[in-house]
């Protein structure tokens, strides 16, 4: 067979049997296989399904196994098996009744003893399969049954036979215009005319053939394009489609975010919301903070005012209760005062009670000038009774004079200025002693006996008295001067003479001297003047620098004063002591008597 | 020994007693209303003086005016430190302004009548 022929073969074949699963080129040759045991199995498995079917009676179930069993053999060219599985299927088709079974059979059948080259066979069953198609009418199957029964008498040697169905059935293709089956048609002419020797038709059908396959292609290729193009086309569409989808699920997703980013807004808006009305709230707490501050602000200032109102009444309680204690004070410091005061008033009474008895052992000043040429007693006690005293006596033509200053000043010097008194009277008005020295010793002796001064004595005290005593006898126009820790001065003509006493003290002695006094003696040749005091004067504190005066200034001053008259000194001193002591305040009791003696 | 000490008043001396530190100092004006009350404690502050301690006292006085009341009580203190000086070297020393001529006679006085050595130390005015 050449190549030409196995091609026709074959296009009628894809052509008419569509049910043929393999159709190779193997189908020339006819072989005798056994099938692989799994097909064998499936094959036996088929037989007894259709033996089965067969006994319950139905026969076109059993038809279908058998066909299916026919076909497995087709598959493994073992062709005689088939042939007798599809004739059983026939038998079975034709008893039944299955026209169109039937038919598909015989066609089978036909291509398989087409296979096995068994073409006479093969149109034997063509034949027969083509009386169904001319009762059934379908020009195209007629044709193509046509086509089918031309090639089998081609391949069986009779060209004539051929010719004849292939004309039939070329005209029957172009009544119905297709062009494959003419170019079948036309092949089998061409070969069919080949074989009987008129080349002319054979090369005319050839051409034909030749143009129709050409057009057969060229429209296979249109078709193929188009199906591409349609393919194209819908995967363009689809890709459309796709993009759209694309843009919808973008446009869904655009909304979904925009709906997101609206719900994100909204949220964002209520938070805002929720913000302001925060904001709000916050605005109103500030507003009752604020109210509460201020009202905290006017409670402070109401406790401030409170507090300040309690500070204030507390001071001016505090004020009140001070000035009632003041007043209290005041009233109870006043009865206190009155007190004190009636007391100062009783003792200053008592006092200047004292001082009048003081001053009545006082001598009388005349009494004494009435016995010398001239004197006079600068006498200013510190307090109102004075430790200071000035005694006086006489004796036929003796006169006694003496200045004391006791220890002390005031009352204590008071009551010493007593003893002294006393004694002194005791001494030269009673135990008639003239003799100065003599009378110092006895005070001295009586002191210490009437204050317990005695040795071994308890009580021993210092109190005691400072004295000048002196003595004037105008007969012998002498005077005799014994001083107890004292000084004098005497000036005579001028001439100045500071009389110098003993260490001693009336009183309160120390040690185991013997005291004793000595008696100076001036004689009265000549004016003389003579100044006794105590040291009151020459204590006294005053002056720039409220310095002492000083025994050196009162000398001086005594000095100074002998240019003025006798007259004058008391004056002068007392002036001196009232410039030099100032707003001082006086320190001692002060004593100073002058006596100016004249001879006889 | 507890120190001693009383500051001046108008009409008091200033008072220093420290036996720790050497010093015995009276000083000022003496014209107390009560002079024995004044100088007791002084003069028994003299008297309980612990003997073992000092091996000499300078005591200075340095009075510019005492009245007789206080040189009463001056004489008994000099007199306690005349007891002291049996067994301790004591030395007194009397200040005076050099034209104080009543002080320096009060000092001489004691000087003379007391057995301590009393230096009399004139002050320039």
């Amino acid at each position: 067979m050449d190549l030409f022929t196995q091609l026709i073969k074959k296009t009628i074949k894809y052509f008419v049997i569509s049910n043929l699963l393999l159709m190779n080129s193997f189908s020339c040759f006819s072989q005798t296989k056994k099938v692989p045991d799994e097909v064998q199995s499936q094959i036996d498995n088929y037989r007894t399904n259709a033996i089965k079917n067969r006994n319950v009676g139905d026969d076109n179930s059993a038809a279908t196994y058998l066909n299916k069993i026919a076909f497995l053999y087709w598959e493994y060219f073992i062709y005689d098996k088939a042939v007798i599985n599809f004739k059983e299927v026939l038998k079975i088709n034709q008893n039944i009744g299955n026209k169109s079974g039937e038919k598909k059979v015989l066609e089978n059948l036909a291509f398989v003893y087409s296979d096995m080259e068994r073409f006479d066979k093969a149109i034997e069953c063509f034949t027969q399969s083509h009386v169904f198609y001319e009762n059934a009418g379908n020009k195209k199957d007629i044709a193509a049954s046509l086509s089918n029964i031309a090639l089998s008498y081609n391949n069986n040697g009779q060209a004539r036979k051929a010719i004849k169905f292939a004309e039939k059935g070329l005209e029957l293709s172009k009544s119905l215009n297709n062009i494959k089956l003419m170019r079948s048609f036309y092949g089998i002419l061409h070969e069919s005319y080949g074989k009987i020797g008129n080349k002319k038709k054979s090369t005319k059908y050839f051409v034909l053939y030749s143009s129709m396959d050409k057009h057969i292609q060229q429209k296979r290729f249109q078709e193929r394009e188009k199906q591409n193009k349609a393919k194209i086309s819908q995967i363009t569409i689809e890709k459309d489609v796709a993009i759209h989808e694309k843009e919808v699920k973008e446009e869904e997703l655009k909304y979904t975010q925009d709906t997101l980013e609206q719900r994100q807004l909204a949220i964002d808006l209520l938070n805002l919301e929720n913000e302001a009305k925060e904001a709000r709230i916050k605005v109103k707490e500030a507003r009752i903070k604020a109210k509460e501050a201020s009202l905290q602000a006017e409670r402070i200032l109401r406790y401030f005012l409170v507090v300040v109102f309690l500070v204030v009444s507390v001071f001016a309680y505090y004020v009140y209760r001070q000035m009632k204690m003041k007043k209290r004070a005041n009233a109870e410091l006043k009865i206190l005062y009155n007190d004190i005061e009636k007391k100062n008033i009783q003792i200053l009474d008592s006092i200047n009670y004292a001082s009048h008895i003081q001053e009545a052992i006082l001598p009388v000043i005349n009494s004494i000038n009435k016995e010398i040429f001239n004197s006079f007693v600068f006498y200013k006690p510190k307090d109102i009774v004075s430790g200071d005293f000035y005694w006086f006596s006489k004796h036929e033509d003796e006169i006694f004079i003496a200045a004391i200053d006791c220890t002390g000043h005031g009352v204590p010097g008071a009551f010493m200025s007593m003893i002294g008194n006393t004694l002194l009277n005791e001494i030269v008005n009673e135990r008639r002693i003239y003799n100065p020295a003599e009378v110092l010793t006895q005070l001295n002796e009586k002191v210490v006996f009437t204050l317990n001064q005695g040795k071994d004595q308890e009580g021993f005290s210092e109190d005691g008295m400072d004295i000048t005593f002196c003595s004037y006898n105008k007969k012998d126009n002498q005077i005799k001067i014994a001083l107890a820790n004292h000084t004098a001065c005497i000036f005579k003509n001028g001439e100045r003479k500071i009389i110098e006493g003993d260490i001693f003290s009336i009183g309160g002695n120390i040690g185991d001297f013997n005291v004793e006094f000595t008696n100076h003696i001036i004689n009265i040749d000549t004016k003389t003047t003579l100044y006794m005091y105590s040291d009151g004067y020459q204590d006294q504190f005053g002056g720039h620098k409220n310095k002492k005066y000083m025994v050196g200034k009162f000398i001086n001053t005594i000095t100074e004063m002998q240019k003025e008259d006798f007259s004058m000194h008391h004056e002068i001193l007392e002036q001196e002591l009232i410039n030099w002591k100032g707003e001082q305040s006086q320190i001692d009791d002060i004593l100073v008597i002058g006596l100016q003696f004249l001879p006889k | 020994m507890e120190k001693f000490f009383i500051d001046h008043t108008e009409d008091t001396p200033r008072v220093e007693l420290n036996q720790e530190e050497n010093i015995y100092e009276i000083s000022g004006k003496s014209l107390p209303e009560n002079a024995i009350a004044f100088y007791l404690p002084i003069i028994t502050w003299l008297k309980e003086y612990n003997r073992n301690h000092s091996e000499s006292i300078i005591f200075d006085i340095r009075l510019d005016y005492f009245n007789t009341a206080s040189a009463k009580q001056i004489t008994k203190l000099l007199l306690v430190l005349q007891d002291l000086s049996e067994t301790i070297d004591i030395k007194v020393r009397w200040f005076y302004l050099e034209e104080d001529t009543d002080i320096l006679s009060s000092g001489l006085r004691f000087s003379r009548l007391i057995k301590v050595k009393i230096e009399l130390i004139v002050l320039p005015d």
